[in-house]
């Protein structure tokens, strides 16, 4: 249950007001600016993540790999008809006009790729806990999410003991692979559902369910907008007002 | 003391109406299950996901696919109640968060919709064999739309003119007609339809017996 009051990173100054104002904004701008506009976003966000949260540049690397491909696609294929398609109509050659189709396209990538992992990275789990609870009414998700964070090392572990068996007795080749799947499969599953039982007596034992709750962890400090972000909405509804304005 | 003798049934109720009022019918058993199976589903993705991701193959969508289907038709029949089937899906797009790659933003969108699709399915058929055949078929398919629908939403709809010229530069090449080219995309699509049924159907059978096994 440590994960639920502990941040992923030392970003403390920032709340769930301030990463979700930066979610919404970023992704707006993302979404609606074209062509030159779009670098407004790409500006924000990555101004937002050095401040913020400096590790979310860390998860761009999953669109490394798909960035270069998409720019060389968008280049070779992209074809004089689409010319006046495009957001930078005034490139004459339809290779011009592809490639700068590709850059507009990873900088859109870049930006969601960064805020997401920006409102990830920076919010607090109890805070997303208790704001998943508080929009679908059920008190239930941090007791799930808690308990599957720490029942997954048991249970791989059960999973391995079971492969292994399995291997020391001939399984897993190419006559008896469906075989030994099927027992892995529902060998581990059953184990892990005859442990519920213990699992729900044992929270129970600990009052979980009882008439009188205690608070949410979120709730016992409840969430005050720090004047960080108070600097964040401000700019956020500057930058976007400007955004749309100058985009006319 | 006497307060916990004389009101069992007032303690069951707050929690089966999950302490808000209103009636979610999830008792503690029930998280419980959701949870284990989340953990499961979790490990599944990180161990097998990120070997199949190391070796590079295609499809590797399919058996991960496969396995969150059998333990989401598992659940929904041990939990027969609304809404255990998106839970379990968001506690899994969450824990991804947590493993060892970071934020990934694509497998956790596809989690998230695999397990609204069943979610959908198995609220509007119940949780019978054929809601869980046509919940896999639907959750196994979306494995393999959802690369054409996630990227088109991160990079922009001119991704969509891409795939239509990647497409008819591919047939070019290859000396195949487009139509056929897209015959043999609808092809995948029903050979990943044909396992969702199959991981379906396992699913709903193992959780009959599963629940005849855990009732003894």
């Amino acid at each position: 249950m440590a994960i639920l009051v502990k941040s992923q990173t030392d970003t403390k100054s920032l709340s769930v007001c301030g990463a979700v104002t930066i979610l919404a904004g970023a992704l707006l701008l993302a979404v609606s600016m074209a062509g030159a506009f779009l670098l407004i976003p790409l500006v924000y966000a990555a101004v937002v993540c050095l401040f913020f949260c400096r590790e979310a540049f860390l998860d761009l690397k999953q669109i490394v790999m798909l960035v270069p491909v998409v720019m060389m696609t968008s280049t070779a294929l992209w074809q004089a008809e689409y010319i006046d398609t495009s957001p930078m109509a005034a490139a004459s050659s339809p290779y011009v006009a592809g490639f700068l189709v590709g850059v507009e396209m990873s900088v859109r990538a870049v930006v969601m790729v960064l805020t997401v992992s920006a409102f990830v990275r920076t919010v607090k789990f109890s805070e997303l806990s208790y704001l998943i609870e508080s929009v679908s009414g059920s008190k239930s998700f941090s007791f799930v999410f808690g308990l599957a964070f720490n029942v997954r090392p048991y249970l791989e572990r059960i999973g391995r003991d079971t492969l292994n068996a399995i291997k020391m007795r001939g399984g897993f080749r190419l006559g008896n692979m469906v075989s030994s799947v099927r027992y892995l499969l529902s060998s581990t599953t059953l184990n892990a559902l005859r442990k519920c039982q213990d699992l729900s007596y044992a929270a129970e034992a600990r009052s979980f369910g009882s008439a009188r709750s205690t608070a949410h962890p979120a709730r016992r400090d409840p969430i005050r907008p720090s004047p960080a972000d108070l600097a964040i909405l401000v700019t956020t509804a500057l930058v976007v007002v400007l955004s749309f304005a100058s985009k006319g | 003391m006497s307060r916990i003798a004389t009101e069992p049934d007032k303690n069951y109720a707050e929690t089966a109406r999950g302490q808000g009022g209103r009636p979610r019918g999830f008792s503690t058993r029930d998280l419980v299950y959701i949870a284990v199976l989340a953990a499961l589903w979790t490990g599944s993705e990180d161990i097998l996901g990120a070997q199949l991701h190391a070796m590079n193959l295609p499809f590797t969508g399919i058996p991960l696919a496969a396995i969150a289907v059998f333990l989401m038709v598992t659940g929904r029949v041990l939990v027969p109640k609304a809404g255990s089937t998106i839970l379990m899906g968001i506690v899994v797009a969450l824990l991804k968060v947590l493993s060892i790659g970071g934020v990934v933003l694509s497998p956790m969108i596809a989690i998230f919709m695999e397990a609204l699709v069943v979610e959908l399915t198995m609220s509007v058929g119940g949780a019978t064999r054929l809601a869980s055949l046509i919940g896999g078929m639907l959750a196994e398919m979306w494995s393999f739309v959802h690369p054409f629908v996630i990227q088109p939403l991160l990079f922009g709809g001119q991704m969509v003119v891409i795939y239509q010229r990647t497409l008819s530069a591919g047939s070019q090449m290859l000396g195949v007609a487009p139509a056929n080219a897209i015959m043999i995309i609808l092809v995948l699509v029903v050979l990943h339809g044909v396992v969702g049924i199959v991981a379906g159907v396992v699913g709903w059978r193992f959780s009959l017996r599963a629940r005849r096994i855990l009732s003894r």
